[in-house]
């Protein structure tokens, strides 16, 4: 077949030398060398363990374990795979996956710690003795993606990163723009309420429930092992965290956090207030007898006033004087796609897969066309009327059944975005009047195996790295089901994808897991951002009510190739095409000082 | 605080959700559950670090479900073996791991995702 002609590929470097603002000669030199997989760490060559015995109590820190190779999964494909697709092979499309990103305005009044206190178990992302890092982590993991943006099995170019939602953690204005800031490369101070100062449950002496790195004697973590680091809080909240973004262009679907209060509830007007007030409870018993249970109670406006009048006098125990910040407001749905519309034009694109017709429309699902052969589907599986886990609306169905098949149609490979996963689509909870039917995993999944150009469904919200395979009944066609961890539990891994056309009727996906770029052992007071985000990784590792090792998943979930039959003769997909869309994928590189 | 009043607002807190939730329609109260899945990743991830450590032939990786007395996963080698593990629902998971008619793992299922996160000494 035949590739990107001489003439086509000068009147390509002239097309994306203006567009990208760069010089044609410095452009077509850069694009005519060989690109080369930088030589960094990679959970191929290097992963992250526990050590091998706990250092203080039942506290492990983490080490540097052996890297691990791909894993050939054949069970879409069903039988054995040809080895000469090793030497025929030709990349078609290498993306990074971002997930459950979960940013943490850890002082914001709305957080809602001492749910920890009321059952740790069930309430157990109420509190996480990392929060307060977040953005360090994701500062981090920044800079893991910009060094994985030549992919290590192909050296094709880094062509766009997605994002399966739980970007913010509490619904948060701040954690919105902290989020979208980091990953489109600026500065940021993690904190909100008194500049440089900590203020909330990690020093309060009546929240036994946190952890208080200052003195953890007396709490919970203490007890397991966590160390005494005097100075952390403020470091977390002083420091700037400067993030060089990402160098190619970024989507993003809503996950559960980012469509309701803790990822579960409707928002109601006291809650609002509350957010942005002066007023933060420490105890449960408090949070109860003052905004929740004010919350379902709906009480008079008289009860409204002597309550608020009572905690602003300081009479309540348990609840906090803490400096109030109205940037800690609750977002409204549609703002979330307004912030994305608001987000600078470069890595882009302009609202990252949303556009002015879904916030005009309130319509929170996108399609988007990051090669001319690939198509995005972003869905919103979130059911809005309670509960964190998800559903499919009706009408979001019949539309992804459509796309497929007008896509299919069109020659055109399709992955499916959306924040959960099959394993938790089955929230069937409807408003008291009305409401869409919800379709459930089962039904979702078979119609997407009725459409093989559907090649992969991408997705997160468990926190577990997880990647099954779909197979039709007859085993003539599949997709491969890929859920990545998240940024705020434990690995705190993400993956990189590269879908590879094998020329032999078949189709390799490549995942590789995805470190985020600070060591694996923390070196003692060390409050750099690389340095913090070390720490949240050991924090997360320890948060043992998080069964973090599991959080892991196996090794048929982390570096693996996973075959499937390609639905269509792929031959329709020209080489030339395909060259066309690196060497843009290579100039953006280029424009972003990834790639010299 | 005085105790009634104290177990009231915990009454109040625990509960608020679910009587509001009662109150607009049942399908709402069984939508009140944490994040789904986590016993059954579980087993999951123990059943094919097992797998991977004895270098089994996957073909299909098992699949589990959680039936009302056992978690059951399904598979099968490159060599036409099925491969099934049983494990309880009670914590701690137990798991009986069969390939083709020979056992090659029965124990605890936490154990082995501890151990396969851990670096040797």
């Amino acid at each position: 077949m035949p590739g990107l002609s001489r003439r086509r590929f000068i009147a390509g470097v002239t097309g994306l030398a203006v567009g990208l603002g760069l010089t044609s000669e410095a452009l077509g030199r850069a694009l005519a060398s060989v690109p080369r997989a930088r030589d960094v760490r990679s959970t191929l060559l290097e992963t992250i363990k526990f050590s091998s015995r706990p250092i203080r109590g039942s506290y492990h820190t983490l080490v540097s374990g052996a890297g691990e190779d791909f894993i050939t999964r054949l069970d879409v494909l069903g039988k054995s795979a040809n080895p000469q697709r090793v030497t025929s092979r030709r990349s078609l499309f290498y993306v990074a996956h971002l997930s459950d990103i979960h940013l943490i305005d850890a002082q914001t009044p709305s957080r809602m710690e001492p749910m920890v206190g009321l059952a740790k178990t069930t309430f157990s992302d109420a509190f996480r003795p990392q929060e307060l890092m977040s953005t360090h982590v994701l500062a981090s993991m920044m800079v893991a993606v910009r060094e994985a943006s030549i992919s290590q099995v192909t050296g094709a170019p880094l062509a766009a990163v997605v994002n399966t939602g739980d970007s913010a953690d509490m619904l948060n204005d701040l954690e919105t723009s902290w989020y979208i800031n980091v990953l489109d490369g600026g500065s940021i101070t993690p904190n909100s309420g008194t500049p440089g100062v900590y203020e909330g449950v990690q020093v309060w002496a009546d929240a036994p429930y946190a952890y208080h790195p200052d003195d953890p004697a007396q709490d919970p973590y203490g007890e397991y092992g966590f160390p005494q680091l005097p100075g952390l809080l403020t470091a977390a909240v002083s420091q700037e965290v400067s993030s060089l973004g990402l160098p190619v262009p970024w989507y993003a679907v809503y996950g559960n956090h980012d469509a309701m209060f803790m990822g579960t509830f409707g928002v109601q007007s006291q809650l609002r207030s509350w957010a942005v007030g002066s007023r933060k409870a420490a105890t449960w018993e408090a949070l109860g007898g003052t905004s929740i249970a004010g919350l379902a109670s709906e009480p008079s406006a008289f009860q409204r006033f002597t309550n608020s009048l009572r905690t602003n006098l300081g009479l309540v125990p348990g609840i906090h004087s803490v400096a109030p910040d109205s940037r800690r407001r609750l977002l409204e749905r549609t703002e979330f796609m307004q912030a994305h519309l608001d987000s600078p034009a470069f890595p882009g694109p302009v609202g990252h897969g949303f556009t002015p017709e879904n916030v005009s429309s309130g319509r929170t699902y996108w399609k988007a066309d990051p090669a001319p052969y690939i198509r995005l589907l972003g869905l919103d599986t979130c059911n809005e009327t309670v509960g964190a886990d998800g559903g499919v609306p009706e009408e979001q169905f019949e539309w992804v059944k459509a796309e497929l098949d007008a896509a299919r149609n069109e020659g055109v490979l399709c992955v499916i975005l959306s924040h959960h996963n099959s394993l938790t689509l089955e929230n069937d909870a409807q408003p008291v009047f009305g409401g869409p039917r919800i379709v459930h995993a089962e039904e979702f999944i078979a119609a997407l195996l009725e459409r093989p150009n559907c090649i992969a469904w991408m997705n997160g919200h468990t926190h577990i790295n997880t990647i099954n395979a779909h197979s039709s009944a007859d085993g003539s066609t599949g997709f491969w089901e890929i859920t990545s961890a998240s940024v705020i539990d434990y690995p705190q891994q993400q993956q990189l994808i590269e879908i590879v056309d094998n020329r032999d009727g078949t189709i390799s996906i490549f995942v590789t897991a995805l470190d985020h770029a600070s060591d694996a052992e923390w070196v003692d007071g060390d409050y750099s951002t690389r340095g913090l985000a070390s720490l949240s990784r050991e924090f997360a590792a320890n948060d043992w009510v998080q069964n973090p090792p599991m959080r892991w998943g196996s090794p048929l979930d982390r570096n693996t190739e996973l075959l499937l039959p390609a639905p269509f003769d792929m031959s329709r997909i020209s080489d030339s095409t395909v060259e066309a869309t690196m060497m843009t994928a290579r100039a953006r590189l280029i424009k972003a000082g990834v790639e010299a | 605080m005085s105790q009634p009043r104290f177990f009231r607002r915990i009454f109040a807190l625990a509960f608020t959700p679910v009587i509001f939730a009662a109150l607009s329609g049942c399908s709402q109260i069984a939508s009140l559950t944490p994040v789904s899945g986590g016993p059954l990743q579980t087993v999951r991830v123990a059943v094919l670090d097992v797998l991977v450590q004895q270098q089994v032939p996957i073909l299909v990786a098992p699949v589990c479900v959680l039936g009302d007395t056992q978690f059951t996963c399904e598979g099968s080698t490159m060599d036409g073996d099925s491969i099934l593990a049983e494990a309880t629902l009670s914590v701690p998971y137990s798991l009986v791991l069969t390939v083709g008619s020979e056992i090659i793992y029965s124990g605890d299922v936490q154990s082995v995702i501890d151990q396969a996160a851990k670096s040797q000494p």
